[in-house]
């Protein structure tokens, strides 16, 4: 009992110590100002580069203020829109990621972009990405502004490329030709491989891109552009077939060292120097130039393709902002102000300086400052071009539907298994169709 | 006498090394939190930095307001511990010590509670709670964890273990139930007390996606928020983020600490004596 008692004690003698001081850390809204609140998903360095978003608007007027509010990663940030949206607990403006898309525009409660955009054009909707113009269009509208738009694009290690006795210049465009550079790049000291040709992990991003790659769609109807998904296709079409055999041949002939699901090991190995080849977000281009540090030079290509030419397609991540409906006009109209600001040239140019995140508003790419970026940085050139040279189609505007985070992680945890050997491509494929319907029809029913 | 000896060495020395290996990633993790981002990416990879940099200290309490929130998940583990205990060891006393109508029904109906994964209903406490205006308050965060079925459940069966005739005796002598429970009860069920505390404390103190939902602003945030705000979704800097887990753990590492021995003791409560 004393030793409870103790223990308690301690701890709110601890409590109190503590300076009360601390509490304002949040800089307050300052007299005069009106509130927006911002909610968003980012930690770390981009979390600084978004604060600075922030920060530059509000000091860029007098009328409004906007508070940035972290609210966890991606999937967690999903779950709480979902949660407090319809009980009237949100924020006035938000950031969520491609995959909450159809969930948003689903549940009509946020207005979409082009409403509030045609009301007020500050950019012409053709000075939009026109990749992602297509991606976020439904019912004829786009629904929500790109804030930070990625695509996945393979970063290669140039100088072990040049030390092969490859041209650095000319890195592969499919994975036929990736096989065949196996036995010039891969290093193997007293019987052990200390250097791959290529790293991966098993990321459901890559697979849908890859999907969009061979012209497949990942739903049916359309991608669920033209009528409500019923069904996954990848695995009726065969191209679900043809990518996961692939795959699992090249980690079975040790072209492709495979990281399991863990992304940051796949990154740090190729900074490392253990791979030669990785795939990553256009965004994880800072970070890797950072942690390479000059031990070799790094180059960007467009995403290889799994078909046996390159085709170019590829699939948008990234996250959008979107302003919820609400009946207070003024809180609306500050909020779009916040919008039109975070992604004008000037702003969005600084920021995808920052981050690696490319500018959804094309005009960003005419400012000064971005065209001494590019030319002084070519790798950042990397994932624009490919993105302009993304062909459009019902493929890589990518799959319309409700539920489609739980689809990636049923896709990743198959996959998995198919890696291990522990099931064939063929079962696999039997059960992601199980459960990724059973999913789809779940979530149809309750929308209905 | 030798042989004996000689085999307790061997115990030990194989503990020793076990409790190293259990504790390697800790170590690790502490180690990375002083190595710059050159050192991080060395490979083969470093297992001590060659010097000691506070800069991921800095960095992290920077992007993070970690003395903030440690605050915060101070108050909020403390708070539930001690609600948890308090209603644990009064309806575990009640229906272990206490006969009265309805009691088996009340107590499978709070057995009933335990089957229901707490995921399941955390939407509708979020929306209860959004709607009681408790949003951004301690309140939110200390009030649904206040009582555990857990609690109760674990605190009936210590006190089960309690000869019914000692209270039968206590009463005799003219001890009223409140007095029993507080003069010999709970000094009888201090292990039990003890190991559940630390065990709420932990508990609450990890607890991630219940405060992510209620809480908005720096001013009630917990620690684990903190550790996600270090992370980025494409670029992970881990010196920060290993610098932000160790500040974390420390307050959790002296609770376990303070706690150990009645810890070990309600583990082992009626290993020997039967």
């Amino acid at each position: 009992m004393k030793r409870i008692l103790a223990l308690l004690l301690t701890l709110a003698l601890l409590t109190a110590a503590l300076p009360a001081a601390l509490a304002e850390t949040q800089a307050a809204v300052p007299d005069g100002r009106r509130e927006v609140v911002f909610w968003h998903c980012f930690g770390g360095t981009i979390g600084e580069a978004v604060q600075a978003v922030v920060d530059g608007y509000n000091a860029s007027q007098s009328e409004v203020w906007v508070t940035a509010i972290y609210q966890g990663a991606y999937d967690d940030c999903l779950t709480k829109i979902k949660a407090a949206l319809p009980a009237g607990t949100g924020p006035d403006i938000f950031q969520m990621f491609e995959l909450g898309t159809t969930w948003l525009v689903g549940s009509g409660l946020c207005t979409p972009f082009q409403e509030l955009l045609d009301a007020d054009p500050y950019v012409d909707l053709d000075d939009i990405e026109p990749a992602l113009r297509n991606y976020y269009t439904y019912d004829g509208k786009m629904q929500c502004m790109p804030f930070n738009p990625s695509t996945p694009i393979m970063y290669y290690n140039k100088t072990a490329f040049a030390e092969a006795g490859l041209d650095p210049e000319n890195p592969p465009r499919t994975f036929d030709e990736i096989a065949a550079l196996k036995d010039k790049l891969t290093v193997v000291e007293n019987g052990r491989t200390t250097r791959y040709t290529m790293g991966l992990y098993i990321y459901g991003w890559f697979f849908e891109s890859f999907l969009a790659g061979l012209n497949a769609n990942y739903v049916n109807n359309d991608n669920g552009r033209t009528g409500v998904a019923t069904a996954i296709e990848y695995d009726q079409s065969g191209a679900g077939a043809q990518i996961i055999t692939k795959w699992k041949q090249l980690v079975d002939d040790g072209v492709i060292y495979d990281y399991g699901t863990n992304g940051t090991d796949s990154q740090t190995a190729f900074c490392a120097g253990q791979t030669c080849m990785t795939l990553a977000s256009t965004a994880s281009l800072t970070s890797i130039l950072k942690a390479v540090d000059g031990k070799f030079e790094v180059g960007t290509a467009y995403l290889p393709s799994m078909a046996d030419e390159p085709t170019g397609g590829v699939l948008i991540g990234g996250a959008n902002l979107w302003i919820p409906k609400t009946e207070d006009a003024r809180k609306q109209a500050d909020a779009w102000d916040f919008l039109k600001y975070a992604t004008s040239a000037e702003v969005s140019a600084a920021f995808s300086q920052a981050t690696g995140y490319f500018c959804a508003n094309t005009n960003a790419y005419r400012t000064e400052s971005m065209q001494a970026y590019l030319d002084a940085n070519p790798n950042f050139r990397t994932a624009i071009n490919q993105l302009h040279d993304c062909p459009i189609n019902y493929a890589t505007q990518g799959a319309s539907v409700g539920v489609m985070a739980e689809l990636r992680q049923i896709f990743q945890s198959w996959m998995e298994l198919v890696l291990q050997d522990a099931i064939s491509v063929e079962e696999a494929l039997e059960e992601m169709a199980n459960e990724s319907n059973a999913a789809i029809a779940n979530y149809n029913s309750t929308v209905k | 006498m030798v042989r004996k000896g000689l085999s307790a060495w061997v115990f030990l020395l194989l503990n020793l090394v076990l409790a190293l290996l259990l504790v390697s990633p800790l170590l690790y993790c502490l180690s990375v939190s002083f190595m710059t981002e050159p050192e991080l990416m060395n490979f083969p990879p470093r297992l001590l930095p060659s010097a000691l940099s506070f800069e991921n200290y800095r960095a992290a309490l920077q992007m993070a307001p970690i003395l903030q929130f440690l605050l915060n998940s101070l108050i909020a583990a403390v708070a539930c511990t001690a609600g948890q205990l308090i209603t644990g060891a009064l309806a575990g006393y009640a229906f272990a010590m206490h006969e009265f109508p309805g009691k088996r029904v009340l107590f499978l109906l709070m057995l009933a509670t335990m089957m229901i994964p707490g995921q399941a209903i955390i939407i509708s406490n979020y929306l209860t709670v959004a709607g009681l205006g408790m949003i951004d308050t301690y309140q939110a965060l200390i009030i649904p964890y206040l009582t555990s079925a857990f609690c109760v459940f674990n605190m009936r069966q210590a006190f089960l273990s309690i000869p019914t005739e000692l209270k039968e005796s206590a009463e005799l002598d003219g001890c009223s139930s409140p007095v029993f429970l507080v003069r010999i009860g709970l000094p009888l069920v201090l292990p039990s007390l003890g190991s559940l505390g630390i065990y709420t404390f932990l508990s609450v103190w990890n607890q991630y996606l219940w405060p992510l939902l209620v809480t908005n602003k720096p001013a009630t945030r917990t620690v684990q928020i903190g550790i996600g705000m270090l992370q980025d979704a494409d670029a992970n800097a881990y010196g920060p983020i290993m610098a932000g887990v160790v500040m974390v753990l420390i307050p959790s590492i002296i609770v376990f600490i303070l706690g150990q021995r009645t810890l070990i003791q309600g583990l082992t409560a009626g290993a020997v004596k039967g």
